[in-house]
């Protein structure tokens, strides 16, 4: 066999090699701390300075998220009803969207943004200072001491700023419809109650809790498993945003085809 | 007694420890010496289980560490104490929180916690008025008094140090090795120290010499000065000519 083909057949199974690797180390990951949450008692003042740290301090960049986009959804939506004289469904729209859509979604990527890249950058710290080798030889176990709480708290935090997200875009779309467009206020509240219905906000909730899921995944592991300095661990973070914003996108569409 | 037999750890095709066998006695402080990057921290990594050898074993009260169970593991951890090159402290945690780190997660309250800790701060000189600091107030060998004292709490039989004395000034090394002395003869440790100091042969039992993966030398640390081994005589002198090559 010519020594190219040797070496590019070489090279694949290298590559291919290197993937299987790594996604298991992914999945193993997530299975080590499904075991740990199951056979341990959660550590509630750890679980609550995780809702903190995750939760109260994304609020701002959700909410501002969330109302510009209600804005500027209820503004589109107008360009192309008024086209067809829909007008009165501009609050349908912007609620069904926000709810099941763009609430969870951009909530994700945003807390993927701030919290998950937080999280890679302090455990990879840990990791290169050899502070989770410490607890180790402790006797602590770094899943359940630093893994669950974080990866609970995300799961529990992302529904309730999806939900915030939600509500701030809707009253987003309010302003613009009506101050802005000088729409009738009761025609789009009505809209709204009239054609979204709960299951619309608990299915985009159910969104919002498995996003919280994905992102503290990617953000751990990413840190968990850092290596190489300070400039491994700014690799970490990178990588960290960009898993958890593609498993969000990626899994967004099975929970959309699912839900 | 740790046994570390035949001991071979490889990255790739870079061997680091090749088929190195050393025995470490119980009870006595043995210094482990040799050139950066010998992989002396990596014998001692290995020596705890952080680190899984390619082949070989380690043997710590007839617990071989490399193949062992879990259980087994949590046996040679609760016998074992890791100081850290740099402490590895907990940022995010206070001083009394590092400490008591093991005993708040096994549920004691503070307040039992607390005394226990300031027992272990006695011991390695410190004043409980840090108690509250957090590691970055803390100057470096503060540090590597909080990280002793943390590992302290378990109460380990076998010491393992890695480079405690690391970027601390001249005074401060003889402070630490002191206090290391002390804490052995005081609780009759075996401890494993990896240094680069020669200060530390003073107090140490054996000195043990890595050079190219194996031990090329392991006697008494009393007389070490005297010692005609050809690499130790080169290597406590810093002398470029020898059988040492540089790197």
């Amino acid at each position: 066999m010519p020594l190219t083909i040797t070496n590019t057949l070489d090279r694949l199974g290298h590559y291919t090699l290197r993937i299987c690797d790594t996604v298991g180390s992914f999945v193993l990951f997530l299975k080590g701390a499904g075991v740990q949450l199951i056979t341990t008692s959660i550590d509630t003042k750890k679980l609550i300075q995780q809702i903190d740290q995750i939760g109260i301090a994304s609020i701002n960049i959700v909410v501002l998220t969330g109302t510009f986009t209600g804005m500027v959804f209820a503004l589109q939506s107008y360009i192309g009803f008024s086209r067809m004289g829909g007008e009165q469904f501009i609050g349908t729209v912007v609620a069904l969207g926000m709810a099941r859509e763009l609430g969870p979604v951009l909530t994700g990527l945003m807390v993927t943004g701030r919290a998950g890249s937080a999280m890679a950058a302090e455990l990879g710290t840990m990791r290169i200072s050899e502070q989770i080798d410490a607890l180790w030889t402790l006797r602590i176990n770094t899943f359940s001491y630093l893994i669950v709480p974080r990866i609970l708290a995300s799961i529990i935090v992302l529904p309730c700023l999806s939900l915030f997200a939600t509500c701030c875009g809707i009253l987003g779309g309010y302003f613009v419809v009506v101050y802005a467009l000088n729409l009738s206020a009761e025609q789009y509240i009505s809209s709204i109650t009239q054609f979204v219905n709960l299951a619309d906000v608990f299915g985009g909730l159910t969104k919002a809790s498995v996003f919280g899921l994905l992102l503290s995944w990617a953000g751990c592991f990413k840190g968990y498993t850092a290596s190489g300095g300070a400039r491994g661990v700014g690799k970490a973070t990178t990588q960290a945003v960009v898993l958890g914003s593609i498993l969000i996108l990626m899994i967004n569409y099975v929970l959309t085809k699912v839900l | 007694m740790i046994r570390i037999q035949h001991l071979t750890k490889r990255f790739g095709e870079r061997i680091i420890t090749n088929d190195l066998s050393l025995d470490i006695p119980e009870g006595k402080m043995t210094v482990i010496i040799g050139r950066s990057g010998e992989g002396k921290s990596l014998l001692l990594k290995q020596i705890i289980g952080l680190i899984k050898p390619t082949s070989g074993s380690i043997i710590i009260d007839g617990i071989e560490t490399t193949n062992c169970t879990p259980q087994e593991q949590q046996t040679v951890l609760q016998t074992c104490g890791y100081v850290f090159q740099f402490a590895a402290l907990l940022d995010s945690l206070s001083v009394f929180e590092n400490i008591a780190i093991t005993l708040l997660q096994n549920g004691y309250s503070r307040e039992q916690a607390r005394e226990m800790v300031k027992e272990k701060l006695t011991c390695v000189q410190l004043n409980e008025d840090i108690l509250d600091k957090y590691p970055s107030e803390l100057s470096g060998g503060m540090a590597k008094r909080v990280g002793l004292a943390r590992t302290l709490m378990n109460n380990p039989r076998i010491m393992l140090y890695d480079e405690p004395t690391t970027g601390l000034d001249p005074i401060t090394q003889r402070h630490i090795h002191e206090l290391m002395h002390s804490l052995q003869k005081q609780f009759n440790t075996t401890s494993v120290v990896i240094s680069h100091s020669t200060d530390l042969f003073q107090f140490a039992d054996h000195v043990a010499f890595l050079y190219e993966g194996r031990i090329a030398y392991t006697g008494p640390a009393q007389g070490i000065w005297e010692c005609d081994n050809p690499y130790i005589y080169q290597f406590i002198r810093g002398n470029t000519h020898g059988p040492i090559q540089a790197v």
